[in-house]
C-alpha cells in the first residue's frame, strides 16, 4: 500500500482514536431532525436554530505550501505560522512533498514525517501544544489537521480521502496530482479540508477544471454517525458530499497562471508589476478568477476580491527572486484557500487579510496562509426534538402558503337574455394573488364526447391557458354566442329552461375553481320550426299601446295563414322596397339585425320595409330560414325528394308536382312565396341571379361537398323561379 | 495496490454515488436514470384523502384546522376544489398528506366525483346540528362507492361543540358508522377537537394493508 498511514499514525502520539470519537456519538440522545431528509424541514431548523444550537466561535488556520520535494531537514519555520494570532485549529496542506521516483511505488514515510513534525514544531508554542487530528498523504499531496491541547471542540466522524487525477499514465494516476481531503465533524458542524494539487502548465487549464470536479466527485464520505441515523433504512443512507458539509476548506496548488501573454503583457512587464506595490493589479488576468466568474470551476466557493500577497509562484529556491531559470516562469498565484458554504446563515469569517510568508525561501513557491472564524454549532438533541414538530408544522405551512393562490372577480357569471347572433362578453379578473407564478388552464368537461373541450359549443373562453406572474392580474373571457349551428339543436342543449356550463379553472399544481355559467337564450323566431312560427303571435301584448294604433290596418293581415307570419312580413317588405334597393356589397350591421329580430319577435313595427335597408332585411330573411330545424325542400326519406328533384331540374313542371305532392302544406307556401319574390327581384335585376346558388344552399341544405355536378340545385331554383307554379302546372 | 484494485474500488463508489443528486451537467448527461433518483426522500408515504359532505358542514374549516391549524369564522362557500398538505411523523415514519377539499353543493355533484380518483381515504363530514346532513350522508357513502374501488372512509359530526343545537345524537352516528364498517369521530374545526385523529386514522387503517 502505498498511503498506509494508519500504522504510522498510531505511533503518533495525540492522534485522536476514530473509533472512539463515534462510539461516544452513540451514546448521545437521539435528534429526530435528520438533516437532509426534507429540505423544507431544514430551511425551517436552520432558521430556527438559535433556539436549540448553541455557537462557539473557533478559529481555524489555513495554509498552503508547494514544497517544491525539499526536505525541512529538521528545521521549523517560525514565520510560517503568526505568533499573534494563535488559532484552535491549522489546516496545513502541502504538495510535491515528496517528489522521489520510488514514492510511486515504495510507501516511504520518510518525508512524510519529517514534514508532520517541522509544521508541528513551527505552530506556535511548538508541537506540545497540539495535537494531531488526522492526516492523509497521496504521495506528494499531504494534508493534515492539528487541535491545540487546550481545544473544547469535539471532533468527532473523521473521514479521510484521496482523489487520484490526470490521464490514465502509469505515473499520473498514481498520485503525481490529485487531493487528499480530511471530513469532520466540529461539535456539530461538518468541515471538510481539502488539500490539491492540479495540473501544471500555462496551457492545463482544461485540465485544472478537471481537476477540480474529479476531485469534487470523487470526495465523498460514509460518516458513521450518518449511518447510525439511518440505521433503520440502510438503503437510504446518504453519503456525504462536499456540499453536505457546512463548511469546506478547498486549498493547495491549484496551479491557474495568468492569462498575461494574452493581454500583450510581456514577462519582465508582469514580473516589474509584480514586484511593485501594484501587484494587484494583475488579479484581474487570473485564469482562477476569469474561470470562476465564467462559473465553469469553484461554483459557490469564495475567496477574497483581493489577495494581498504577491504571486506565490516561482522564485529561485532560497530566495525571493523571480525564477532566472530558463524555462523564466511567468510569476502567477497558484496557491490558493477559498471556502465553501452550505447556507448563507453558516458563520464563517476571514478575520485577517490572506498572506503569503516570503520569508520562508525553501521551495519555488511561498506558503500562503489565512486564519478564519467558523462559528461551530453544538446542537441540543432535547431542543432540537422540541421545536421538531413545530418546524414540520412550519415547513407545511409555507409549502401550503406556495401553492398558488388566486382570485376570481366573479364566482358565477350569468349572462341573462341572450339571442340568436347577438355575442354576449363578460369577463372575470384572475388575480394571482399567491406568493408565485401562476400558470392556469381549463379542464375538460368530465363527461365531453371531444376530449379537446372544455365548455359548451355556444360558450367561448378566451384564453383558456396563461400564466399570470405574481401579484398581476388578466382578464378571461367569456363570450355567449348563438349560431346558426347550436340554434337548430337549442332543444337539446337546454336544461331547466337555461343554458348552463360549468367551467373548472385548474391551477398548475394547484387548486381549481369551479365557475358556473348561466344564461337564458330568448326563444326566439329563429331556430324554430314552421309548425311552431305559424302557431306564435307576435308578442302583442308588450307593445298593447302601440299595437292599438296599427290593429285594424296592419299590412300582414293578408299574410296567407300557411306563412308564418314572420317570414310573410320580411317577404312583404322586401318586395315593396323591390330589387333596385337590394345592394348586396352591403355591409352585415348587427345592430340593425336586432332591431330587425326585435320587429320580427314583438310584431312592432308590423311593417319592415322602412326599419332597415334592403340588404339587411334580405339578410334577416336569409339567416331566419337557416335557422329552422329543417331545410324548406326537406330531402325526404333516403334523400328521395331531392333526387327526384335533380332529375327533373329542367322541368318545372316536374319540379312543381314534386314539391305539391311531397312537401307539407306550410313547406309549400314559403318555398312558393320565396321564388315569387326572387322572380321579381331577377326581373328587375338581372344580376341577382347570381344569389341563387345561396338560396339553393339555403332552401335544400345540400351537401355541397357530396354535389356531383356543380350547381344543380341552383339550377333546379332556376326552374321554379322561371316557371311559377300556376304556369307551370297550368 | 494493483490498478485493478483501483478500478474496481471505482466502480463500488460510483455505484453508491448513483442515488445522489450529481452537481456537474456533463454527469447528469452521463446516466439519465441519476436524475430520476432524488437524494433525499421527502417522505416514506403519500397519501391522497378526500373531504366530502353537503354544503356548509365545515369541510373547509376541518381541512384548514388539520392543514393550517387555523379557524375562521368567515364563511366562504367553496366553489371548486381545494387541496393542502400536512407532514406527520408516525413512528418515524414520515407521511405526507394530500387532502383535497371539495365544494359540497349538489349542482358540482358530477364534477367532484371525478376527484375520487387515486384516492387513499375519504372523510364524509356531516353536521351535528344539521339533520339533513346526517340524512345525506347515505347518499354521500354511494358516491364513493361508484367512484373509488377501495378506500378507508372515516364518518365524522364536525361542529360538535354547539351542544344546544344539536340534532344528531353522538349514539346514533356511531351505530350508523359501525353498522356501515366505518370509523368515526366527532369533531370541532372551531375548537380543535378530534380533528388530529380523523387523518391518522385514515393512515393509520391504510398502513396496515
Amino acid at each position: 500500500m502505498i498511503l498506509n498511514n494508519k500504522k504510522w499514525e498510531k505511533r503518533k502520539r495525540g492522534v485522536v482514536d476514530v473509533k472512539m470519537a463515534t462510539t461516544t456519538f452513540y451514546t448521545k440522545q437521539r435528534c429526530n431532525w435528520i438533516e437532509g431528509r426534507d429540505a423544507k424541514v431544514d430551511e425551517v431548523m436552520r432558521e430556527w436554530m438559535n433556539k436549540f444550537c448553541t455557537f462557539q466561535d473557533v478559529k481555524i488556520c489555513v495554509s498552503t505550501f508547494n514544497v517544491n520535494g525539499k526536505a525541512p531537514n529538521g528545521g521549523q519555520f517560525n514565520r510560517w505560522f503568526s505568533k499573534d494570532d494563535v488559532a484552535e485549529f491549522y489546516a496545513v496542506g502541502l504538495q510535491e512533498m515528496d517528489l522521489s521516483v520510488g514514492t510511486y511505488i515504495i510507501d516511504n514515510t520518510k518525508k512524510m514525517e519529517g514534514w508532520t513534525d517541522a509544521i508541528h514544531q513551527s505552530l506556535p508554542g511548538g508541537r506540545t501544544c497540539f495535537n494531531v487530528v488526522s492526516s492523509m498523504r497521496l504521495v506528494g499531496i499531504f494534508v493534515i489537521v492539528f487541535q491545540s491541547v487546550q481545544s473544547k471542540v469535539r471532533v468527532s466522524d473523521i473521514n479521510v480521502k484521496y482523489v487520484a487525477t490526470g490521464i490514465s499514465v502509469l505515473v499520473n494516476k498514481l498520485g503525481n496530482k490529485g487531493g487528499t481531503a480530511i471530513s469532520m465533524k466540529m461539535n456539530d458542524t461538518w468541515v471538510c479540508f481539502v488539500n490539491a494539487h492540479f495540473a501544471a502548465g500555462n496551457n492545463e487549464l482544461e485540465r485544472r477544471n478537471q481537476d477540480f470536479r474529479d476531485i469534487y466527485n470523487d470526495c465523498v464520505f460514509y460518516p458513521r454517525s450518518q449511518q447510525e441515523a439511518f440505521r433503520d433504512r440502510p438503503l437510504e443512507v446518504p453519503v456525504m458530499c462536499l456540499y453536505d458539509h457546512d463548511v469546506v476548506f478547498w486549498f493547495g496548488d491549484l496551479n491557474y497562471r495568468l492569462n498575461t501573454d494574452l493581454h500583450g503583457i510581456s514577462n519582465d512587464e508582469v514580473r516589474r508589476i509584480a514586484s511593485s506595490e501594484k501587484f494587484t493589479d494583475l488579479l484581474q488576468y487570473c485564469q482562477l478568477r476569469e474561470q470562476m466568474s465564467r462559473g465553469t470551476v469553484f461554483k459557490d466557493f469564495e475567496e477574497p476580491t483581493t489577495l494581498p500577497f504577491r504571486p506565490t509562484y516561482k522564485y529561485d529556491c532560497g530566495t525571493s527572486i523571480w525564477d532566472t531559470s530558463e524555462k523564466g516562469r511567468v510569476p502567477a498565484w497558484t496557491d490558493r484557500i477559498l471556502t465553501f458554504k452550505k447556507y448563507p446563515q453558516v458563520g464563517l469569517e476571514l478575520i485577517k487579510p490572506m498572506e503569503s510568508v516570503d520569508s520562508i525561501t525553501i521551495s519555488d513557491h511561498k506558503p500562503v496562509r489565512a486564519l478564519f472564524r467558523l462559528a461551530v454549532k453544538k446542537i441540543n438533541e432535547n431542543g432540537a426534538n422540541s421545536v421538531y414538530e413545530e418546524a414540520i408544522r412550519e415547513a407545511d405551512r409555507r409549502a401550503n402558503e406556495e401553492l398558488p393562490q388566486v382570485q376570481l372577480s366573479l364566482n358565477e357569471v350569468d349572462f341573462g337574455i341572450v339571442n340568436y347572433l347577438e355575442p354576449k362578453t363578460r369577463s372575470i379578473i384572475v388575480q394571482n394573488v399567491g406568493k408565485s407564478k401562476v400558470r392556469f388552464s381549463f379542464k375538460v368537461r368530465p363527461n365531453a364526447k371531444n376530449n379537446q373541450e372544455i365548455c359548451e359549443k355556444w360558450l367561448m373562453v378566451t384564453p383558456t391557458h396563461y400564466q399570470i406572474p405574481q401579484g398581476s392580474s388578466m382578464e378571461i373571457n367569456l363570450t355567449v354566442s348563438i349560431s346558426t349551428d347550436i340554434v337548430r339543436r337549442i332543444q337539446d342543449i337546454l336544461r331547466n329552461g337555461q343554458l348552463q356550463e360549468i367551467l373548472v379553472l385548474h391551477l398548475e399544481n394547484g387548486r381549481d375553481y369551479f365557475i358556473p355559467v348561466t344564461a337564458i337564450y330568448n326563444n326566439s323566431c329563429f331556430g324554430s320550426t314552421l309548425d311552431k312560427l305559424l302557431t306564435t303571435r307576435p308578442r302583442k301584448e308588450v307593445n298593447l299601446i302601440d299595437f292599438e294604433d296599427f290593429a285594424d290596418n296592419l299590412p300582414s293581415d293578408d299574410c296567407p295563414p300557411n306563412i308564418p307570419r314572420v317570414i310573410y312580413r320580411l317577404v312583404m317588405a322586401l318586395r315593396t322596397r323591390g330589387a333596385r334597393q337590394l345592394n348586396i356589397e352591403e355591409e352585415q350591421d348587427n345592430e340593425v339585425f336586432n332591431r330587425i329580430r326585435n320587429a320580427l319577435e314583438t310584431g312592432h313595427p308590423d311593417d319592415l320595409s322602412q326599419l332597415a335597408s334592403s340588404y339587411m332585411l334580405y339578410s334577416a330573411l336569409i339567416r331566419l330560414l337557416d335557422s329552422l330545424d329543417e331545410p324548406i325542400i326537406l330531402e325526404g326519406m333516403f334523400k328521395m325528394i331531392h333526387k327526384e328533384m335533380v332529375k327533373y331540374r329542367s322541368d318545372a313542371t316536374q319540379l312543381w308536382t314534386v314539391v305539391r305532392s311531397s312537401l307539407p302544406k306550410p313547406n309549400q307556401a314559403v318555398l312558393e312565396l320565396v321564388c315569387l319574390m326572387l322572380r321579381e327581384f331577377f326581373s328587375q335585376k338581372y344580376e341577382l341571379r347570381e344569389q341563387l346558388s345561396l338560396w339553393a344552399t339555403v332552401l335544400f341544405r345540400h351537401d355541397i361537398a357530396e354535389e356531383k355536378t356543380h350547381g344543380t340545385f341552383a339550377t333546379i331554383l332556376q326552374t321554379m323561379c322561371d316557371y311559377a307554379p300556376d304556369v307551370a302546372l297550368g | 495496490m494493483p490498478l485493478s484494485k483501483i478500478s474496481q474500488r471505482r466502480l463500488f463508489k460510483y455505484k453508491k454515488l448513483s442515488d445522489r443528486r450529481f452537481l456537474f451537467e456533463s454527469d447528469e448527461e452521463s446516466d439519465s436514470s441519476q436524475s430520476t433518483m432524488a437524494g433525499t426522500r421527502d417522505y416514506d408515504h403519500l397519501f391522497k384523502l378526500l373531504i366530502i359532505g353537503d354544503s356548509g358542514v365545515g369541510k373547509s374549516s376541518l381541512l384548514l384546522r388539520f392543514a393550517d391549524n387555523t379557524f375562521s369564522e368567515n364563511y366562504i362557500t367553496t366553489i371548486g376544489v381545494d387541496f393542502k398538505i400536512r407532514t406527520m411523523d408516525i413512528n418515524g415514519q414520515r407521511v405526507k398528506l394530500q387532502i383535497w377539499d371539495t365544494a359540497g353543493q349538489e349542482r358540482f355533484r358530477t364534477i367532484t366525483s371525478t376527484y375520487y380518483r387515486g384516492t387513499h381515504g375519504v372523510v364524509v363530514v356531516y353536521d351535528v346540528t344539521n339533520g339533513e346532513s346526517f340524512g345525506n350522508v347515505k347518499r354521500w357513502l354511494q358516491e364513493i362507492e361508484n367512484n373509488c374501488d377501495s378506500v378507508q372512509k372515516v364518518l365524522v359530526g364536525n361542529k360538535c361543540e354547539e351542544s344546544e343545537r344539536r340534532v344528531v345524537l353522538e349514539s346514533d352516528a356511531r351505530n350508523y358508522a359501525q353498522s356501515m364498517n366505518i370509523s368515526f369521530f366527532e369533531t370541532s374545526a372551531k375548537e380543535d377537537k378530534n380533528v388530529e385523529p380523523v387523518c391518522s386514522s385514515a393512515f393509520s387503517i391504510e398502513s396496515r394493508k
